[in-house]
């Protein structure tokens, strides 16, 4: 063997040996690995779903459409669900880096300059040309978090830029504190006519994305102390344990998991990455259970979320808790689920592209529900579950989103002030004490 | 009762049309400006009002608005499920008042968008009045102001003097006749310089001045 060949030999070994470890660390974070048809399934439902961003956000504002319906006024939350997903239309190349950059930008503009807002926090509804309030909706806290989770975000990914500047503005003006109205806990929101609407989020819900940046502010945070006051009450169905929210829909197991990875984080003994796949499990198995009384619940046909039904927009569960359900299925249920579930959450998204393609596929990706008790078809995409949808078929194929969400110096003040990071669970009871594989740093 | 005195009675006008071609002419003129300020402000006030109140108010609109409420009154239902569940009557109270306060945040707004609209409107409107009124006063006041500069003139002994005005002035009759005037004093004054000039006789000197000044009527 002359010199040359050798050395050619032990580049190649050094590089395979270094393939070989970049490989290992970069393999899935979930014991699931989707084949090539799925891959290129979801990849084309996100896709899709992204083009619902460009197409109902206002070309002068950014602001985003609550809904493909015409005449419908602008969401806070689909925007925040809108500054992530313009960001991921970027990098997968199906939009321009300088299309996605000025969208964003202006967006944040309009949000700084025009949108309305008390303390900091916008109007549940604002109309999209003006950012005016509208509807007589309320300045929310929860559509407030999510629009500014999907703010920092688009700061993180254009770090450096105005985006990154403009983004941590909109955080550092909202008075969390003053959201508490004097108490412990964060109120749902407040009205010029009425203040403080009496309700406060009091028990697990989609809320600990609020929390997070509440606790996190740098400029007004509520005390670390507001992080034990709700309550985590636990409910069982089947055997699965559930730190259940009241209604029980899917969605608000997800929201949050959106942006925050919660693998490695442990509330003492909860960890919600685990306690969202079991609550993903307990409602296809409360479809299930179901079957006698809506015979199209099947192990294709399942997914209970607040969505759109035959009578109107309901708050669909299952239990534990609440469990309003007449037999409508929400599409976003098992797709913002497959992260916790991706086995079975993938084939039944599979199967309604098979099965009801016609009805339920529109350019921008999946339409809301369907009910087969009375053949009714949602007619229109919401953007927030349309959002829910893009963001954790993301998490499930880069985990982009965690990664850079989770690098925010306030979510790491967050975790620090609440104790989460840590290694090993503090026993509460009996609950789950999977330590998933991904470390967050 | 008030009787007419003998001078109000002298003054007074019989004739309105003194000089039909003239005043015609201004009628035309001045009418033509008039519609044109008054087209400018009726559509203006038309599409500055109206325009709005047509859009937002078109049955699309209000069947999207009737949607959008009863979507409102369904959200805050699903966020708040604690609360009782507003069904029927009840919801639609709800719905009826989400729309009146949509409504009334409509009337904000087209009143905002009205006074911006014809705001703007009232800016064209004052600069189009001001146009039409320099236009015509221009007309008018462009060929008296010749005609006080010429008597100041003919005042001051210049009888060569006579008035050229511009292609689409008005008054143009006026000024052939105040020419016509001019062109008389003019040959008469110079008639009478050429007699002095030319007669060493006084008797005849008198007599041709006397003919000459015959026909002027004058004060003393």
């Amino acid at each position: 063997m002359t010199r040359n060949s050798r050395f050619v030999l032990t580049m190649l070994t050094f590089v395979l040996c270094l393939w070989s470890l970049v490989a290992g660390l970069w393999s899935p974070a979930f014991a699931y690995t989707p084949t090539q048809e799925e891959k290129k399934f979801l990849l084309q439902v996100e896709q899709d779903t992204s083009k619902y961003f460009t197409r109902f956000a206002d070309p002068k504002t950014g602001l985003v459409r609550d809904s493909s319906r015409p005449g419908s006024p602008c969401s806070i939350a689909s925007t925040g669900f809108a500054l992530v997903s313009w960001s991921i239309a970027k990098e997968h190349g199906w939009m321009t880096y300088k299309d996605s950059y000025l969208l964003t930008l202006r967006c944040l503009k309009t949000l700084r300059d025009k949108v309305e807002h008390k303390n900091g926090f916008f109007y549940h509804m604002v109309s999209v040309n003006t950012g005016k309030r509208v509807w007589s909706s309320e300045a929310s806290s929860i559509d407030t978090a999510l629009l500014l989770a999907g703010a920092l975000y688009a700061g993180q990914v254009y770090k450096g830029t105005e985006v990154e500047r403009i983004a941590s503005e909109l955080y550092r003006r909202v008075n969390w504190k003053w959201m508490t109205n004097n108490t412990l806990l964060l109120c749902h929101g407040w009205k010029p006519e009425g203040g403080f609407l009496p309700y406060y989020w009091d028990m697990y819900s989609e809320h600990l994305i609020l929390q997070a940046l509440a606790i996190g502010s740098p400029t007004h945070p509520i005390s670390k102390q507001a992080w034990n006051e709700w309550n985590r009450e636990e409910g069982e169905y089947n055997g699965k344990k559930v730190v259940n929210s009241f209604t029980g829909s899917l969605f608000t197991y997800q929201f949050s998991h959106a942006f925050i990875d919660f693998r490695n984080l442990w509330d003492r003994d909860i960890n919600y990455f685990d306690n969202s796949q079991n609550a993903t499990l307990t409602n296809l198995d409360f479809c299930l259970s179901n079957q006698s009384i809506y015979k199209s619940y099947s192990p294709e046909n399942w997914g209970l979320s607040a969505c759109l039904g035959p009578k109107g927009y309901k708050a669909y569960g299952a239990l534990p808790g609440q469990a309003i359900n007449d037999g409508t299925i929400a599409v976003h249920a098992a797709a913002g689920s497959i992260p916790f579930a991706p086995e079975i959450t993938i084939k039944t998204l599979m199967s309604f592209y098979t099965l009801h393609k016609n009805n339920l596929y529109s350019p921008f990706g999946f339409k809301d529900s369907f009910n087969l008790e009375i053949d009714w078809w949602a007619q229109e995409e919401l953007g927030v579950d349309q959002g829910i949808t893009l963001l954790m078929i993301e998490n499930f194929l880069s985990e982009t989103i965690w990664k850079r969400f989770m690098k925010l110096e306030y979510i790491q003040k967050w975790i620090a002030l609440c104790d989460l990071n840590r290694a090993v669970p503090v026993t509460r009871n009996t609950a789950s004490t999977t330590i998933h594989p991904i470390s967050v740093s | 009762m008030r009787f007419m005195t003998l001078h109000e009675r002298k003054y007074k006008r019989r004739h309105f049309f003194v000089n039909p071609q003239l005043q015609t002419h201004y009628m035309i003129y001045i009418s033509h400006a008039l519609m044109i300020c008054t087209g400018a402000a009726v559509l203006s006030m038309y599409f500055g009002i109206w325009g709005s109140v047509l859009k937002e108010f078109n049955s699309t609109r209000i069947q999207n608005d009737l949607i959008n409420a009863a979507r409102m009154q369904e959200y805050e239902q699903a966020r708040n499920p604690k609360i009782n569940p507003t069904t029927g009557t009840l919801a639609l109270f709800r719905e009826v008042e989400f729309l009146t306060a949509h409504q009334k945040q409509i009337w904000a707004e087209i009143l905002s968008t009205t006074h911006h609209r014809l705001l703007l409107k009232f800016f064209i409107l004052v600069l189009l009045i001001a146009w039409a009124s320099i236009f015509l006063t221009h007309k008018i006041a462009g060929p008296l102001f010749r005609f006080q500069q010429s008597c100041h003139e003919i005042a001051a002994g210049n009888l060569s003097l006579r008035i050229h005005l511009r292609k689409f002035d008005e008054v143009k009759e006026v000024a052939k006749t105040f020419n016509e005037m001019a062109d008389h004093l003019d040959h008469s004054v110079g008639r009478m310089k050429q007699i002095l000039h030319e007669e060493k006789d006084i008797a005849i000197l008198k007599s041709k001045m006397g003919e000459v000044l015959s026909h002027y009527k004058t004060t003393k």
